[in-house]
């Protein structure tokens, strides 16, 4: 109960953190930005409308695109270099090709007074999603900015395509790092340290909002000074800027408006949006790539184009500045936040504040796991009470610990086994079809966890009730380990982690011979309920349903069901090549940590315990029913 | 009487000046000084601008090297003298330099020089090298006004290939050593008026006439490229070298923005328009003053002058011909006495942007590998797009703390001749390999090569930690036997120009330690571990045994307090 109790203070305390008592203002922590000191000059607003008008002749023809774009930098006076990449994808959603090819185009702008040791990237996708307003405002930037000789930091324009796989594929490049499965060509040209990056993505001629994105791979933010830059000068341009659909975006956004939402639900909202594209840590965003490494990195999107939007003019004026702002620094951005939250615009919650609440989340598996030691070690809870009242004759005495080493392995290895079966069922199932579709994935994946569930099943096994407290303490201490580490890398997953995994791992309990048939069942359900699997399944429907806004909460069951299996499939599909492209961890961490350490439980709730009778009486002074019922019947 | 008197005073002055003209003449006759300009488009449609200022002084460099022999210094800055002759140089090279020669674009440099700041001195045979040059880098410091005095042992080299002497050799035995050299480079030295201000000292006219009248530093330092030099080297004064003397020669290389007009194919610039000031006369001590403007550097573009040059001329380079016209100050303000020059303007037709220069035959391009804090890499490109095998000799620079694992070294296409590695010790000395490659002709070289990078003390980070470290440029030394993109003013004079390219500078971020958190986290971790770690250890490890008192045991009071154990109503 206690544990429950603990848990439920955390959620509690993590809704509320939202709320302005509990969190900052924000504010820009390095001085060399200087955000908004200078007068943005850029007015031309004509040559925008120009580039666009001339964008919008290519439709769909990526090639016919590029020469013109290299023309086009080459004219404004860059240097122009182009990339040639190939892929082939591992698995693909859709009717989609496995075999992915293309080209970027980069144009650099040299700085004339410096040497070439830091460089900005400003970065606009160009293919699936239409661009063609953001790769305008870019070309009409690029002109302006070659025409002014204050630059410190030389400026790379680069136009990729394929989605993140392009963007990929040349800072790969860039970095020196091979990625397999990528056959990336030569950079013919170069600059020096990447300092920071900006990725421009609008695909109408007027905004309403523009939305800041910031999650990189395997949830890495950039610095908090980048983002208050963009939302700062943003503001002073009149655009409103927002995190996701942060509650001012969702006001001024008709489509999304949620009217009965209160301010602080809003908040919540928005922070739980934040999270949601956190905690997978996949490449959303064109920006993402760069994350992986230690470039700050951002994506604007231009979203709306109703009553209220402004023209594409004021958002290129507000990169002007930005530009200019990333242009005054000497360092790399350091002095602010990396690790934070955005509730809302210009307040942000630290890390020191949000972790509180992860340790009360997770304070059920290590009170759980201490007791489990010391049931192991014969502590009876009934003694404890006996002596406490003063009767002398029930002296308790804790036995030094005892490890039941082959119960413990008997758990881990075949549990992180299980888990290297799924990482490699999926290559298996490619060597008979390929490339591997969203069904055939999770098929294959099924079919390893369905393998592993029935195991321990069907060859359940009587253990000493010693050795099974002592194991069940291992396996807790061991997922609380797990959660803390992937907590200090990505908080979100943690989060999303901490919701299913640890209370069914808490509360389950073994069966004794004689009875508790139906509470071990019970348990057995709630840890089957919260598996990983289904536990991945709802996190998509309530994603679905409540964040991307694609079903109205009021439809049936049936549709936020589909919804989120469909989004699971593609989910899958994106984790799995993500994993072999942008080295994103979701998919090994959760076939290779998180299953293993549900697995480790469900084997332990699958065990039956021995009578503590005769173990207990060759001690001397124990009671006769098990010390185990009497803990847990709290 | 009073005239009589002044008359006096007049007569005395003529006999005073009678009697110390002639050897003050004689100084002067041993002194010649020219002063030169040469202004060409490069391929980008920007304008190229070099200045030569040199003075060469017959005296024996060795004689010059004791301030005794020399009495009267005329027109040589003695600044500079009093410190050649007092730390015994007998070279020196030094360059200030705003910006990136682009090669590719741009073509050869006229005078080489990595971007910050360059210093590279031989001694003379007797000299002590070891104990001359921190002296000679504070006293340069101080002339120059330039942060030259962060030149330590663990940023100077001593190149064994790569930068010989470049003016006449005085004795045999330095040929084949480098102990007479000391070589520093500061890439991240910014340049500025401060710098400026104090060269412009060293010329004779200073900016008072002749080409220094061009100067002003608003127009000099709002351009693309902007590079300070000060070379003193001995100087043949006859062919065969029979007599010695010593050569001054202060440069100045700056690249201006395209000159834009309204009608996007012409570029117009004229030096009113690229320097804002005007060319009114010529140094009056200089025996040549001459501006030249090269007329065909972009192939298809017509340039037309708004004056007729004193002498055209055709330069044959690598079978190109290259127009030349040259403007003598000293004959044009002649026949327009104390008037201002005419304004010179040169406009070109026909322009373009995407006008891709031919590349240069041989270009170098270097950058990082790998991300993180751990494990780097240097990537070093070289081009050789001549259809014959050229030598050249790649130096690296490399400091300390960057561990540099020789064993990585990779070198594709190209054959190592010999390498030459000087490995680094911690705080005192900086990694140094020179390798003597031969390039296979239309071949792209790849060198690359690992290091990691080691954990400075907290101390030892400079202010602005967090804006990283640099890497000098790696240095390319080849000789030249033509020079087809050469922007030389005399590239046919130097048979066999030594030709030097730099490569960029690297900008690498080291582990930086947060230098105000400790403290907290400092406190922090020690309130965590006394709380939880404490109590959890204690109920982990205690064994507890039976005892007679019948009070609560402290334990079963922890596990209370804590909650581990439920408060069961004792029935």
């Amino acid at each position: 109960m206690r544990s429950i109790l603990l848990y439920l203070c955390g959620l509690v305390y993590l809704g509320m953190l939202p709320r302005d008592e509990f969190n900052r203002r924000s504010f820009v922590d390095e001085n060399a930005l200087m955000v908004g000191l200078v007068r943005r000059e850029f007015r031309d607003s004509q040559s925008i409308s120009d580039y666009a008008e001339e964008l919008a002749d290519f439709g769909v023809d990526q090639e016919g695109l590029m020469v013109w774009l290299e023309a086009s930098f080459s004219r404004i006076g860059l240097e122009v270099y182009s990339q040639n990449y190939s892929a082939v994808l591992p698995a693909v959603a859709g009717p989609q090709a496995a075999s992915v090819s293309g080209r970027s185009v980069y144009g650099v702008l040299r700085a004339g007074r410096a040497s070439s040791a830091e460089s900005l990237v400003f970065s606009a996708p160009s293919g699936e999603a239409a661009n063609t307003h953001g790769l305008a405002v870019m070309l009409s930037l690029a002109k302006y900015f070659k025409s002014k000789n204050y630059w410190a930091k030389d400026i790379i324009f680069l136009v990729t395509t394929g989605g993140e796989i392009g963007v990929q594929a040349w800072i790969n490049s860039y970095m020196g790092n091979a990625v397999k499965g990528i056959n990336a060509g030569p950079l013919p040209g170069r600059s020096g340290a990447i300092q920071a990056v900006i990725n421009l993505e609008i695909d109408s001629p007027k905004i309403e909002y523009a939305r800041i994105m910031i999650e990189g791979v395997n949830g890495i933010l950039p610095n908090l000074d980048l983002v208050h830059v963009l939302t700062h000068l943003s503001e002073m341009e009149g655009i409103p800027s927002a995190l996701h659909m942060g509650w001012e975006g969702v006001r001024s956004h008709g489509r999304y408006s949620k009217p009965d939402l209160s301010d602080s639900a809003h908040k919540l909202y928005t922070v739980a949006s934040l999270m949601a594209h956190q905690a997978p840590g996949l490449p959303l965003a064109g920006h993402a790539p760069f994350l992986r490494h230690r470039i700050d990195s951002v994506t604007v999107r231009g979203v709306g184009s109703g009553p209220t939007a402004k023209p594409l003019l004021n958002l290129a004026r507000a990169l002007e500045g930005s530009f200019r702002s990333l242009n005054n620094l000497l360092e790399r951005l350091h002095h602010s936040e990396f690790f934070y939250y955005a509730p809302s615009r210009g307040r942000f919650i630290s890390i020191g504040l949000f972790m509180p609440p992860l340790g009360l989340l997770l304070a059920p598996l290590m009170l759980e796991g201490l007791s489990q030691w010391l049931l192991a070690r014969g502590f009876r809870v009934a003694a404890a009470e006996c002596s406490g009242s003063g009767d002398s004759s029930q002296q308790q005495l804790l036995h030094p610990p005892t490890f039941p080493f082959h119960s413990i392995l008997g758990m881990v290895l075949p549990s992180l086994m299980s888990g290297v079966l799924l990482l490699i069922l999926p290559r298996l199932a490619a060597m008979l079809l390929t490339p591997l579709g969203p069904g055939v994935l999770a098929a294959a994946l099924a079919w390893g966890c369905l393998l592993s569930i029935f195991l321990p099943l069907f060859s359940s096994s009587t253990v000493p009730a010693s050795s099974w407290h002592m194991t069940k303490c291992f396996s807790l201490i061991l997922q609380l380990l797990l959660l803390v580490t992937v907590a200090m890398m990505n908080y979100a997953l943690s989060i999303s982690l901490v919701l299913f995994l640890p209370l069914p791992s808490v509360l389950s309990q073994p069966s004794t011979i004689n009875g508790g048939r139906l509470g071990r069942v019970l348990g057995q359900l709630f840890l089957l309920l919260c598996s990983p699997p289904l536990s991945i399944l709802y996190l998509c429907c309530l994603y679905n349903t409540l964040l991307a806004s694609n079903i109205s909460p009021s439809s049936d069951i049936r549709a936020v069901l589909v919804g989120g299996v469909g989004v699971a499939g593609r989910g899958l599909v994106l984790a799995y090549n993500s994993w072999y492209f942008a080295e994103a961890w979701l998919f090994p961490v959760v076939c290779v940590v998180v299953w293993p350490a549900w697995l480790m439980g469900w084997k332990l709730a699958c065990q039956t315990v021995q009578e503590k009778r005769r173990e207990e009486s060759g001690r001397g002074g124990g009671k006769p029913d098990s010390s185990a019922s009497h803990l847990h019947s709290d | 009487m009073a005239a009589r008197r002044w008359d006096w005073v007049q007569l005395l002055t003529a006999v005073f000046l009678h009697l110390t003209l002639p050897c003050m003449c004689q100084g002067r006759a041993e002194q010649s000084y020219s002063e030169a300009l040469f202004m060409k488009f490069l391929a980008d449609g920007r304008v190229s601008a070099t200045f030569d200022f040199s003075t060469v002084w017959s005296v024996h460099p060795l004689l010059f090297s004791n301030p005794g022999n020399v009495q009267h210094y005329g027109i040589f800055p003695k600044s500079l003298a009093e410190v050649v002759a007092h730390y015994h140089v007998q070279e020196l090279h030094l360059t200030l330099t705003q910006g990136q020669w682009r090669t590719r674009v741009w073509g050869y440099p006229a005078h080489p020089a990595p971007p910050g700041a360059e210093l590279w001195a031989w001694f003379l045979p007797e000299a002590d090298s070891e104990k001359e040059w921190p002296g000679l880098v504070d006293a340069m410091s101080g002339l120059l006004g330039a942060h030259l005095n962060a030149i330590d042992s663990a940023s100077s080299f001593q190149p064994l290939v790569s930068f010989r002497p470049n003016g006449a050799i005085l004795s045999k035995d330095m040929s084949n050593s480098s102990a007479l050299l000391r070589y520093a480079a500061l890439p991240r030295e910014t340049v500025c008026t401060e710098n400026f201000t104090p060269w412009t000292k060293l010329l004779p006219c200073g900016t008072a006439a002749g080409l220094g009248e061009l100067f002003e530093a608003e127009s000099l330092y709002d351009c693309d490229y902007h590079s300070l030099g000060l070379h003193f080297t001995p100087h043949c004064l006859d062919d065969g070298c029979g007599q010695v003397g010593v050569r001054l020669s202060l440069t100045l290389t700056v690249v201006f923005p395209p000159p834009v007009t309204s009608n996007p194919s012409i570029l117009e610039w004229s030096l009113k328009s690229l320097f804002h000031r005007p060319l009114t006369s010529a140094c009056p001590l200089a025996f040549s003053s001459t501006v030249t403007v090269e007329t065909n550097s972009i192939d298809g573009v017509q340039v037309s002058l708004s004056q007729t040059p004193s002498l055209t001329g055709t330069v044959e380079v690598a079978g190109r011909r290259r127009d030349r016209a040259v403007f003598d100050l000293h004959s044009l303000t002649n026949s327009t006495t104390s008037k201002p020059l005419p304004p010179l303007s040169v406009s070109s037709s026909s322009w373009a942007y995407h006008i891709m220069p031919e590349q240069p035959e041989l270009l170098v391009s270097r950058h990082l590998v790998g991300s993180g804090h751990d494990w780097g890499g240097l990537a070093t490109e070289i081009t050789n797009s001549a259809p014959h095998t050229v030598e050249v000799l790649y130096l690296e620079m490399v400091p300390w703390f960057f561990r540099l694992y020789l064993h990585t070294l990779s070198v594709s296409q190209a054959t190592v001749l010999s390498q030459h590695y000087v490995p680094a010790k911690d705080r005192r000395r900086a990694h140094m390999l020179e390798l003597r490659l031969s390039l296979p002709p239309l071949s792209t070289s790849y060198l690359s090569l690992q290091f990691r990078r080691a954990h400075l003390k907290w101390t030892e980070h400079k202010p602005d930690a967090h804006h990283g470290f640099y890497i000098n440029s790696a240095v390319i030394t080849t000789v030249l036997s033509e020079c087809p993109n050469c922007t030389s003013l005399a590239a046919q004079d130097q048979d066999l120009a030594v030709l030097r390219l730099y490569s960029e500078p690297l900008l690498v971020s080291l582990p930086t330690p947060d230098f105000s958190m400790p403290y907290n986290v400092i406190c922090f971790v020690c309130t965590v571990i006394a709380i939880a770690f404490g109590s959890v250890f204690n109920l982990t490890t205690r064994t507890l045994q039976p005892a007679a008192a019948a009070k609560e045991k402290l334990l079963t009071r922890i596990l209370r307090r804590i909650g581990v154990l439920s408060k069961q109503k004792s029935d």
